[in-house]
């Protein structure tokens, strides 16, 4: 491991990104012991929190243990010193994401919430510009006449192609850290069947998100799985999964390919939509509610990332709605250029804002998986 | 249906109320109380003596043994009681409550509420006959609720009064104990009585209790009966506990493996308690110490987040203990589950090791609860609160000092702390006291 030296003001700086007071904790350990996902070796967020009151920026940021945690609040519940640790690991995310993307906006857009309204607002605005910029063919369908068809496909690619450089070199730049920080790739991945096994163990993450789930498994009175943050969250992201195949399966048989199959794409989408409204409005429902330690700090850029979320998605289903019932209705118009450009818009920062753990939390979880799998095969042998 | 008894009065409850002026009112006969009472009663001024149990004693008379000495607690505490029970100078009224402490023509005013006991403590001569006859039983409060009692009874063995008392709560009226008194004390018709008492100083002694009931649902396993406090551990290792000897109470089994929690409810912001309560590394010491006497292959261990042994001989104490094989665990216990057979897994993380979370079984589970004041509400008597609950202490220059003219502070009333201090203060406030009340003396003469 390399040198690391101590920085007191590190704590200061992650201050910009949350209620952070991690100063306040003297290390009992209540909340790594209470942490429902802490197992064995893998126990956080107090050596996060160490990490952070030595400042060891890089450390830190590299942890996968930071991906791990969804955020239960019961280490902040229960803190002996009211140091807040669950809330210090979400701003330690924030300042991750800030640190690995390489446009420098995630930073400003997390340190002021009016910065991410500003952002999302005009490059909408530019990107709507865009769309409609490229004019449409002399007679268009219903539907396409302030953005062509075409249009959104090419554009659509563009979006996809800035979000695949961005994440790209954001995921490579923690990954890269990451397996630094375990000792590197042939000291995780030998034997190699611990490769296949933490591979095996991830895809159930994604699959049914069991770890999330875990996070419930000591609450009293349990929740009603209406109400678990667990399905929410599982439901945004498949929602969002089958939404991405949606357009792609689109894009793919009717555009590229030109058939007229367009039930797999019109399916998944609308399955996908319903995913995603129930996950949005669960969620919002939650964090309006404040009964939960994390929502307790909602600050305007949770909300706002959420009503754009909302948004988008009645839009869609708006637009679905008037496709198969041909409802023709000059908003249609304005809805599709709404949804289309900010559609892409999230897309492109995804990178950039709270949705980066979705590149960065698939990573950990691996790494977690080979590191439990090494803890029993050292068990065995 | 209160009435007012007169001073100079005979009361039935056989202690005499000569006057209805003192010089001093120590309000709590633990051992502070005491201490104050005899400082004050040994330099001759008239001293009342207020307890709301119907026995002197307090706290430390339930006590095994004391660090870091280890000495018998109720070999040090009974000649005490007896000392202040016998000492001329001193009148004690137990079974009493303090109602309020006010301010008149520049004395103290004292309004008392007697609770009635149900025995004509004139007549009561300590037999135990109506005790034997009770066909109700109730759990044993000074057991800590670990074995049962009478709903008529002396309260304990040692206790000061000799006398019956009747537990209105769970009597029956059967009449049993009437017919069973051999001297005619039962008394069911008795009612509360108040009574105003003026003296120069107050001394407010009114000790701690435990914050047992706190509400932290991570220290609430569904089987409770084997997490237990430090004050019942205290009875499990007193000679003349209820068991005789260190059993769990859920089935009776010896103990292998006993835990203490320390900071369960003290140093914890998040219930409300943020200070320390300053004994329970002691005690935890001193009763694991005890334990590994009393279970000789049982294995004790202590969780701790820092040990402090700040008194004199105490870190000595808390080496000798490591040296004794009591395992010190570095780690905020975060959860006490419910294990298999009445067993409780603790969770822990091991920080001072690689920060690993482990689950811990123990067969037995004491929990350090926090100390908080015994009287919750000091302004409605009167009394001056201080931020943290116990009574205020607003000088640091006059340390027994409660914030009001001729009100003074001994022992756990003004905050948590070790017998050794408590005895100390309880000095201090009477050498304050009697300070204050010759000053007073000197200007009346003068006037």
């Amino acid at each position: 491991m390399s040198r690391i030296l101590v920085n007191p003001e590190f704590v200061e700086q992650l201050k910009e990104y949350g209620h952070v007071n991690v100063n306040d904790c003297f290390n009992c350990g209540n909340c790594t012991a209470v942490c429902p996902l802490s197992e064995g070796e893998t126990a956080f967020p107090r050596k996060m929190v160490r990490l952070a009151q030595i400042g060891a920026a890089k450390e830190l940021a590299a942890r996968p243990e930071l991906w791990i945690c969804h955020y239960c609040g019961e280490c902040s519940d229960t803190c002996p010193r009211q140091a807040d640790p669950g809330e210090f690991m979400a701003a330690a995310r924030r300042k991750a994401i800030a640190e690995y993307e390489p446009t420098g906006l995630a930073s400003l857009m997390f340190r002021n919430s009016w910065v991410a309204v500003l952002v999302t607002v005009v490059l909408a605005a530019v990107l709507g510009a865009f769309l409609v910029s490229l004019h449409p063919e002399e007679s268009p369908p219903w539907l396409f006449s302030l953005v062509a068809y075409e249009t959104i496909h090419i554009v659509g690619v563009g979006a996809l192609l800035g979000f695949v450089i961005l994440g790209a070199i954001a995921f490579t730049r923690y990954f890269t850290r990451m397996i630094a920080v375990y000792g590197g790739w042939k000291k995780l991945t030998s034997p190699s069947a611990r490769v296949w096994q933490a591979t095996k163990m991830l895809i159930q993450d994604i699959l049914t998100m069991p770890l999330h789930g875990k996070c419930d498994t000591d609450r009293d009175p349990p929740r009603p799985w209406t109400s678990q943050p667990r399905w929410s969250h599982w439901a945004i992201m498949w929602g969002f999964f089958l939404l991405l195949t949606a357009t792609t399966l689109d894009f793919l048989l009717i555009y590229l390919a030109g058939t007229n199959f367009y039930l797999p794409a019109r399916l998944s989408g609308t399955v996908g939509g319903a995913l995603m409204l129930w996950g949005v409005i669960a969620t919002i429902r939650e964090r309006a509610r404040a009964a939960q330690e994390p929502y307790q700090k909602s600050v305007l850029a949770d909300w706002w990332l959420l009503i754009m979320l909302l948004l988008l998605t009645v839009t869609g289903f708006w637009l679905e709605i008037a496709v198969t019932f041909h409802w023709k209705q000059a908003f249609n118009d304005w809805a599709l250029l709404f949804h289309t450009a900010v559609a892409m818009e999230f897309i492109l920062l995804t990178p950039m804002t709270k949705f980066a753990h979705a590149l960065y939390r698939p990573a950990a979880l691996w790494v977690y998986h080979l590191k439990q799998a090494e803890g029993t095969a050292n068990g065995t042998a | 249906m209160s009435t007012e008894i007169t001073a100079g009065e005979e009361t039935e409850r056989g202690e005499a109320v000569e006057r209805d002026r003192y010089d001093a009112v120590v309000i709590g006969a633990g051992i502070s109380g005491i201490q104050s009472a005899l400082d004050l009663g040994d330099q001759g001024y008239s001293v009342l003596l207020v307890e709301r149990e119907p026995s002197i004693g307090g706290r430390m008379i339930s006590l095994s043994k004391v660090f870091p000495t280890l000495d018998c607690a109720s070999c040090i505490t009974t000649p005490k009681m007896s000392a202040v029970a016998r000492h001329p100078k001193v009148t004690i009224l137990v079974n009493t409550e303090v109602e309020r402490v006010a301010d008149k023509d520049g004395e103290k005013e004292i309004e008392l509420l007697r609770k009635p006991t149900y025995v004509d403590n004139r007549a009561c001569i300590g037999c135990r006959l109506c005790e034997y006859a009770c066909p109700v039983e109730v759990p044993d409060r000074f057991e800590q609720g670990l074995a049962l009692t009478r709903a008529i009874a002396v309260p304990f063995t040692n206790a000061i009064p000799q006398k019956a008392v009747l537990d209105a709560e769970h009597c029956i009226f059967c009449g049993a104990c009437a017919r069973a008194c051999p001297t005619d004390a039962i008394r069911y018709e008795q009612e509360p009585r108040r009574q105003t008492i003026r003296a120069g100083i107050v001394v407010a002694a009114t000790g701690f209790k435990l914050n047992v009931g706190i509400n932290k649902p991570q220290y609430q396993p569904k089987n409770p009966r084997n997490v237990i406090s430090p004050l019942q551990m205290e009875r499990l290792l007193a000679p003349h506990g209820p068991y005789g000897r260190v059993l769990r109470p859920s089935d009776g089994k010896i103990p292998e493996s006993v835990a203490y929690v320390l900071c369960a409810g003290s140093r914890d912001k998040s219930i409300g308690v943020p200070y320390c309560s300053r004994v329970c590394c002691m005690y935890s010491i001193k009763q694991a110490m005890l334990l590994s006497g009393a279970l000789p292959i049982a294995d004790i261990t202590i969780y701790y987040m820092d040990i402090r042994a700040f008194g004199k001989g105490f870190e000595e104490f808390y080496q000798n203990a490591k040296a004794m094989g009591i395992q010190f665990v570095r780690g905020k216990v975060a959860r006490v589950n419910d294990g298999p057979n009445g067993d409780l897994i603790l969770r822990v993380e091991m920080t001072e090791e690689d920060g690993r979370v482990e689950e811990r079984q123990h067969d037995l589970v004491v929990l350090a609860y926090g100390i908080i004041p015994e009287l919750e509400s000091p302004e409605q008597v009167g009394l001056r609160a201080g931020s943290d609950g116990f009574l205020a202490r607003p000088d640091s220059t006059r340390p027994a000092f409660a914030g009001i003219e001729g009100v003074f502070t001994a022992g756990c009333a003004a905050g948590p702390k070790d017998i050794v201090d408590s005895i100390i203060e309880a000095g201090a406030a009477a050498s304050a006291g009697s300070a204050y009340l010759s000053q007073c003396a000197s200007k009346t003469t003068k006037s």
